[in-house]
Formats: structure tokens, sequence, C-alpha cells
């Protein structure tokens, strides 16, 4: 049984996806020759990464889903940190280990190793918050989960593959 | 102090993620381990650091690598729910030739650490099953497992014998400290030391064995001292904000008491007591050296050459093991 079976669907803006297509542009002229210089990332870059996760539960984006929002992602170019906030849909939101799971693989897939990722249970959004976190930010405990052959690591592919 | 860099292993042969290194006893060889599944043994050959054997047969991370006292075994701790045991069966005691003898068997879940006490009988294991397993080595080579202990209500950490007695310390993702001792034949939790408000990640004894540090994902790290008197161990000194991220490493040299850390935070520090502003209550423990960026990733593990004094191994996310030396 699902733990929300009817949840609220988001209309994703159109006007993000149109900017997100300027932004993607204006990344390539920042392009420079030289390999050494550090590109910056921003937070709308961070954002695309993770807005097409799916749900492990319902056939939705993250985005769709309201769990992830520009607004509760910060970075630091300089430092190299980067925190992102997740709401899960309900405060009892089984889920909430799994999905703060693909955001991270996600991020740490497709980022820098320079790069710190906090992933973290927005405030008061859910019952066991401070569990949730405290796990997603044991890499030890990480590690273990996405070792080969888990099948946590198949269910955390699974909703990471359609990026 | 500065911190002078004197080797480097990052040739290629060394997987994404190095874990943990171990010095062994002669201080001329290192062993590292990682999520490659492999245990790697460096031997050094005039000033390089060269591959003189890899160790196979996990079929998961190995987390972390342990020495036996007189150098002739290495147990290896395996998220593969294993504990390796090799011995170097070469004749000439100066060459390295691992052969597998045993697989301990027995914890449900992830082995973490892996440590054998000072007579190098005793092999104690933790696991995220939250369990403590002690194994007595026998003479052919066989495990005999004497006790499970649990007591932590949490995955465990990290286990560490003291330097001269038959007493064992953890640390846990309870935020926990604990010793155990085998009390009539029965393994016991003496105590149990709490201050930290985070996953205990690493501990270490000081040469004589009545002082112990720990430090923690809470970014702190905190000192106990045993009072014979009280039989108890309190804590004498707090480190808050070592670091900006988890410490994930620390060892107190048994050459020379100064002790290193390895942080999330990529830099490694070296800190020594301050005899001078310490009482027999409070100790005071200062940052002698900050070196940012000693990787280009999290430290996972730094741990003294045995043999020479200022000198350590570190090594990280970024597959990557260094040699220090800490100039005077």
């Amino acid at each position: 049984m699902s733990d929300n079976p009817n949840p609220v669907v988001y209309i994703v803006d159109g006007e993000k996806e149109k900017q997100n297509q300027l932004n993607s542009l204006n990344n390539e002229s920042r392009y420079t020759v030289d390999e050494d210089e550090i590109d910056p990332f921003d937070e709308l870059e961070i954002f695309d990464l993770v807005r097409n996760i799916t749900d492990p539960e319902h056939p939705l984006t993250l985005e769709q889903l309201n769990v992830v929002r520009i607004e509760n992602i910060t970075i630091d170019n300089e430092k190299g940190t980067i925190k992102l906030y997740f709401t899960p849909t309900v405060p009892h939101c089984s889920m909430a280990n799994l999905i703060g799971l693909s955001i991270k693989e996600k991020l740490s897939r497709s980022l820098p190793k320079r790069f710190k990722v906090d992933v973290i249970v927005t405030p008061g959004s859910h019952s066991s918050e401070s569990t949730v976190n405290k796990q997603l930010n044991d890499k030890e405990r990480v590690s273990a989960a996405l070792d080969k052959s888990s099948n946590i690591l198949t269910i955390v592919n699974e909703s990471i593959r359609i990026n | 102090m500065p911190l002078e860099l004197i080797g480097s292993i990052s040739d290629g042969l060394c997987p994404e993620r190095i874990w943990h290194v171990a010095w062994h006893p002669s201080g001329d060889i290192l062993a590292s381990c990682g999520n490659d599944k492999q245990i790697q043994i460096w031997a050094k050959e005039q000033n390089k650091w060269v591959l003189a054997q890899s160790l196979e047969g996990h079929e998961q991370t190995v987390r972390r690598i342990a020495w036996s006292p007189n150098g002739k075994y290495l147990a290896a701790a395996s998220f593969d729910v294993t504990t390796s045991i090799w011995e170097n069966t070469s004749s000439d005691p100066q060459d390295i030739e691992f052969t597998h003898v045993s697989s301990l068997e027995g914890h449900n879940y992830e082995v973490k650490s892996v440590a054998w006490d000072s007579t190098g009988t005793l092999l104690a294991t933790c696991s995220r099953d939250k369990s403590i397993w002690i194994w007595e080595m026998q003479e052919d080579n066989e495990f005999e497992c004497l006790s499970i202990n649990s007591g932590h209500s949490q995955d465990i950490k990290c286990v560490a014998w003291h330097p001269t007695l038959e007493l064992l310390a953890s640390g846990s993702y309870d935020d926990t400290i604990k010793f155990w001792k085998d009390i009539d034949g029965d393994w016991e939790c003496l105590y149990t030391l709490s201050g930290h408000t985070s996953t205990v990640w690493d501990i270490s004894f000081n040469s004589t064995g009545d002082r112990l540090v720990s430090c923690s994902d809470d970014r702190s790290l905190l000192f106990w001292k045993y009072f014979e008197g009280a039989d108890k161990w309190k804590n004498v000194c707090k480190l808050v904000d070592h670091s900006s991220r988890p410490i994930f490493s620390i060892d107190w040299s048994h050459l020379n008491d100064k002790i290193c850390t390895g942080s999330g935070d990529d830099s490694i520090s070296i800190l020594e007591q301050d005899k001078s502003a310490s009482t027999a209550d409070s100790e005071q423990y200062k940052v002698t050296i900050k070196h940012e960026k000693a990787h280009n990733s999290d430290v996972n593990c730094t741990r003294w050459n045995p043999k020479y004094p200022n000198i350590f191994a570190s090594c990280g996310d970024d597959g990557t093991i260094k040699i220090w030396k800490v100039i005077e």
C-alpha cells in the first residue's frame, strides 16, 4: 500500500523550461579553452540534474511532486559545497530515505568530486527527519547500500535513469 | 611546523575510494583497501612505493585492515559480511607472499572494522549488525569465536584494543564509545562514554593506554582519561569545530604522542598536548598543523608509522595514498 496514494501533481512551469534552455546556451558560451579553469555551477544546473528523477512509487518526477525546488538548493562554488533540501510528499513517507539516496547518487555521479553534497529533509516536513538526515549523511552506509547486487541500487538506478 | 609530502601512490592501481591504510610493524610496508574489493600491499623500493601484492577474494568493499603485532598476518573487514585472514607464507621474512588462510563468518551485515590485541591472539570485529565478535586464533590458523557482544544500539564503526591490556574500545553510530572486558569468561561492557552528539568514526589509545581520543560526525574531538581511583573514563578535553565536515580518522602516535586527524573537509591536522596548560582534570590539546587540501576529496584515514617518528600515511576518496612527514 502506498504512503500517499493520491499525491498532488504540480504543473511544471513552461517558463522554467525556457529559462533552462537559455541557461544552457549561456553555459556553452561560458566554456573556455583553458582546461584548468574551473567552470562554476549554479543552482539551476543542480536543479536540472535532479528534477527528472522519478518517485519510487509514482510514475512522476520529483519536480512534479514538488519534492525538489530550485529555491531549496544552495551552491557555494568557492567552498565546493551544495546543500539541497527535499520535501517528502507526506510527513510519514517511508520512501524518504530512498528519494534522498537517489538525489545524492544522481549528484555524485554527475558532479566533479570537489563538491561536497548535503541532501537534507526540509525542516518540519518529515516525522523522522533527523533519522533520515543522519542515514543520508553517513557516506559509509550510503556506499554499502549502493554496493553492487543490492536491490536498493536497482531501485535507485531505475529512479535516476531517465535523466 | 609544516607538513612535507614525501610520497604519493596514485598510479591508477588504486580504486576510486580508498577507505583505509595500515602500516606493517616494520614501518616499511603499507597495506590499503577500498571499494575495488581488493587489498593492496605496498613496499618501498629506493624512494618509490611499488605494488608488491594485490589480495583478491572479497565480494564487496574492504572497509578496514589490520596487521597482527608480529606482522605475519593481515585481517580485512568487508561489506560482504566476512573478515578474511591472510598469512605471509614467504620463507624470507623480508619477502611478501600472502596466502588466504581463513574467512571469519557470522556477522549479519557489513563488517566495519577489525583489530588485533597486543598479543596477537585475539581479534575483534564489529558490524552494522550492532555486535562485536571476539575471536581467538588457534595454532592451526583456525579462529574460534569466544564472545558476541551486544550493547550498542546502532551500527558499530570502529574497534581498538588497549595497547597492553585485554581491553577493547568501540565507537558507534549511536554516538557512544564502549569498553569491553573479559570478566570470568564473559565479555561485558565496562564503561559507556557519552559526549559526542553524532556518529563516532574513529578512536585511538595513547601509548600507555590511559588516554583515548575520539573523532566524530559532530565535527569535534574528545579526549578521555582513565582515573584509576574512580575506575572511570572521563572527558578531559573537548575540541569543538575542529573541522567544517565530519572527522573520519584519528591516530595517536605511540612514538611521540602526536595526534593526526583526517577530515571530510579534505584537511589533515596534527595536534599535541599543551602540558603547561593541562591539569589532572582538564587537559589542553592544540592544533600545531592544519594542512588544508591534503587530498582532493574526503580524507578517510590517517595512520602514524609505527617505527619512524613523524611519518604518517593518509588516504581518501580521491583514490590516492600520501605519505607525510612532520618537519619539526
